[in-house]
């Protein structure tokens, strides 16, 4: 059917539209919306859309549509290479159906009401990559569609993908701009972009935080407007000597603040920013405030000497306490024969506070390998059921003791986990210690071995008072132990779980409070089985 | 047939208490004071086993061990490293050097009876 001249017209018109979207920026929607409906009407037809492919999902999506409801276009959704469109958008040809009852296998569309009976697919190409799909569907007057509609459609098509790829870049730049932006906000730095007459582009929050002013007040303003003129000078030499040597620069002064009077010490450095062909574009200033290096270096230096003097301490309070122990041992032992009662109490409570500041100088100790990341452990594959055995009857005894019934229940005897014994012994005291600290006379306490797929479920629960609500999410932290009147009342310095947390994320492993209220509380400890054969000794 | 046991350690109080406990389980004890001297008791006495501290002036425990052992004369005598450090680095440069156990301080006395049935066999008759 040939075209008359005011179709021709606003053909052109169209284009006219359409090309004004490549050239500028004006809202892509509106000119899809445009274009379609503006199809629709030129060729009289009940139904013309755009569909955009998703290059992640592989499939069409409806973006602009004239004869479809709005609400309608969520739904539509084509994968790609099925349907009419996605068979044009996946071979990147035009289709065309002139009367769909002459074809044989024709797949009707899923929404009934829009079957159609001659129809047209062309898929958007941008540099031969294919964008999207614009449907074409039945001229209201019955007649179907030829070549030439479809000729109309193609050019169309190029023209529609410029406009969309252009709306694509346009809106990546922009979001490249404004991550940007948010980047070098974040940055505890200064970044300055200077043009090579000493205009500033641009500058980042902590950089105008030096100057002290809001950085949209100072882009565009020359530095000799914004600085102290001796900084101003400082900063143009050290970009002209950038821009001589074509090189970075840097330097080092003392900067005076603008807002404040405050002298800064500053470290500078200046690269230059080059253009296509090869001139200088900008000079760009990272600016570091070199007060902060200072106090940073102190506080680090502090921080190791605390650690340094933690671990010589830690050493220097074992050896002395290895002689106690030994002595109290034999005393408590092989040489007790010859004490009093009284004087056996007394061994035994020398002993019992040596372990305990043992105990104490470990964990110490512990925490600042933690603290400095060089906790290390040297695990091998060991059995749980017999590992726990072997920890168990000292807890049996301080049960017994406080008339705790203790119960060891193990579902899966033959568990095996790579762990560091010590280490890990530790981990399992601690817990077995807290349940039995904080559970009263005639309690019960219970150590379950459970599989949990592939890992190893240790708990520990008692019925004991459990920790209050508000002091639950702090218990791993350091030096932190539920009431201050528990310290006083049980002893200890808050470090065990902190220690013990660490412990199990070296261990590959977790430790979790799985429930504490009124009733008692249970703590999980979770490692990862190993496979293979068990080589404890 | 009590074991020969060689310890070297420059605290006096540990000495002091490691002897009396080991003299205690039957066996003989032979004392050195430092690195140097504990690698000349052992060349001269010939023990069954050397309980060796780590910090010690002079030579320490990890240098001491690897010159033990690099003498044909020393190379068979179970080392056993008694150590403040407990680090696992520390307990790995032990075993690198070529000790056959390594003992946190402060140990347990039993610990030490528990090594030496381990490395040179229970029950001596």
């Amino acid at each position: 059917m040939p075209q008359d001249s005011s179709t021709h017209a606003r053909m052109l018109q169209l284009l006219g539209k359409i090309s004004d979207a490549v050239v500028d920026d004006s809202d892509i929607d509106q000119v899809l919306s445009g274009t379609v409906h503006l199809v629709q009407s030129m060729l009289g037809v009940s139904r013309c859309s755009i569909m955009m492919l998703n290059e992640e999902s592989k499939t069409l999506g409806m973006i602009a549509a004239a004869g479809i409801p709005r609400r309608q276009w969520p739904k539509i959704s084509v994968p790609l290479g099925e349907g009419y469109s996605g068979k044009a958008a996946a071979d990147g040809k035009p289709l065309l159906v002139r009367d769909t009852k002459i074809l044989k296998n024709h797949e009707d569309s899923r929404v009934a009401k829009y079957r159609s009976n001659s129809f047209m697919c062309v898929p958007l190409k941008l540099k031969s990559r294919v964008i999207g799909v614009i449907n074409v569907n039945d001229k209201k007057d019955g007649a179907p569609f030829d070549k030439d509609d479809l000729r109309t459609i193609v050019t169309l098509s190029s023209f529609i993908a410029m406009a969309l790829g252009n709306a694509q870049m346009l809106l990546q730049s922009e979001m490249v701009k404004r991550n940007l932006r948010s980047m070098s906000d974040s940055i505890y730095s200064g970044l300055m972009t200077v043009e090579p007459d000493g205009r500033l582009r641009f500058i980042n929050y902590y950089g105008s935080q030096l100057i002290g002013s809001a950085p949209e007040s100072l882009h565009g303003k020359m530095l000799s407007e914004i600085l102290h003129p001796r900084d101003a000078d400082q900063f143009l030499s050290l970009l002209h000597a950038t821009v001589r040597s074509r090189a970075p620069q840097s330097r080092r002064f003392e900067f005076t603040s603008p807002a404040n009077g405050r002298d800064i010490p500053l470290g500078v450095t200046a690269s230059i920013v080059y253009r296509d062909n090869g001139e200088v574009n900008s000079v760009v200033f990272i600016i570091e405030d070199r007060s902060l290096h200072r106090e940073v270096k102190k506080l680090r230096e502090m921080d190791e000497a605390k650690n340094n003097f933690i671990a010589m301490i830690s050493h220097e309070l074992r050896t002395p306490l290895t002689s106690i122990k030994g002595a109290g041992y034999m005393l408590d032992t092989s040489l007790s024969e010859g004490l009093n009662d009284a004087q056996h109490s007394m061994v035994r409570l020398i002993m019992q506070n040596t372990e305990r500041l043992i105990k104490e100088v470990n964990n110490l100790l512990d925490a600042t390998y933690i603290e400095n990341d060089t906790m290390m452990l040297i695990a091998r594959k060991h059995n749980m059921d017999e590992f726990l055995r072997a920890i168990l009857p000292k807890f049996e005894r301080i049960a017994q003791n406080k008339k705790i019934q203790l119960e060891y229940i193990n579902e899966a005897p033959d568990l095996v986990a790579n762990i560091d014994p010590d280490k890990f012994s530790k981990v399992v005291e601690n817990i077995l210690d807290n349940a039995l600290k904080f559970t009263k006379m005639n309690g019960k306490v219970w150590l379950r071995v459970d599989r949990d797929r592939n890992d190893c479920v240790i708990s520990v629960e008692d019925t004991g008072s459990g920790i209050p609500k508000e002091s639950q999410p702090k218990i791993f932290e350091k030096f932190q132990q539920a009431e201050h009147t528990m310290t006083r009342e049980f002893g200890g310095s808050g470090l065990g779980l902190f220690i013990s947390k660490a412990l199990m994320d070296c261990h590959g492993g977790e430790l979790e409070l799985a429930r504490s209220d009124e009733t008692g509380t249970v703590f999980r400890i979770v490692l990862p089985i190993a496979m293979g054969p068990d080589t404890t000794e | 047939m009590p074991h020969k046991i060689l310890l070297a350690d420059d605290e006096e109080d540990i000495k002091v208490v490691v002897r009396i406990f080991l003299e205690g389980k039957g066996h003989e004890v032979v004392l050195a004071f430092d690195g140097l001297d504990a690698i000349d008791m052992a060349r001269q006495e010939k023990p069954d086993l050397i309980f060796l501290d780590v910090m010690m002036p002079v030579i320490n425990g990890y240098e001491v061990c690897e010159k033990l052992k690099a003498d044909p004369a020393t190379k068979d005598i179970p080392i056993v490293m008694l150590s403040a450090a407990s680090h696992a680095d520390s307990i790995k440069k032990g075993l690198d050097a070529g000790a056959a156990d390594y003992i946190v301080k402060p140990f347990d006395p039993v610990k030490l009876e528990a090594v030496i049935d381990k490395i040179l066999g229970a029950n001596p008759e």
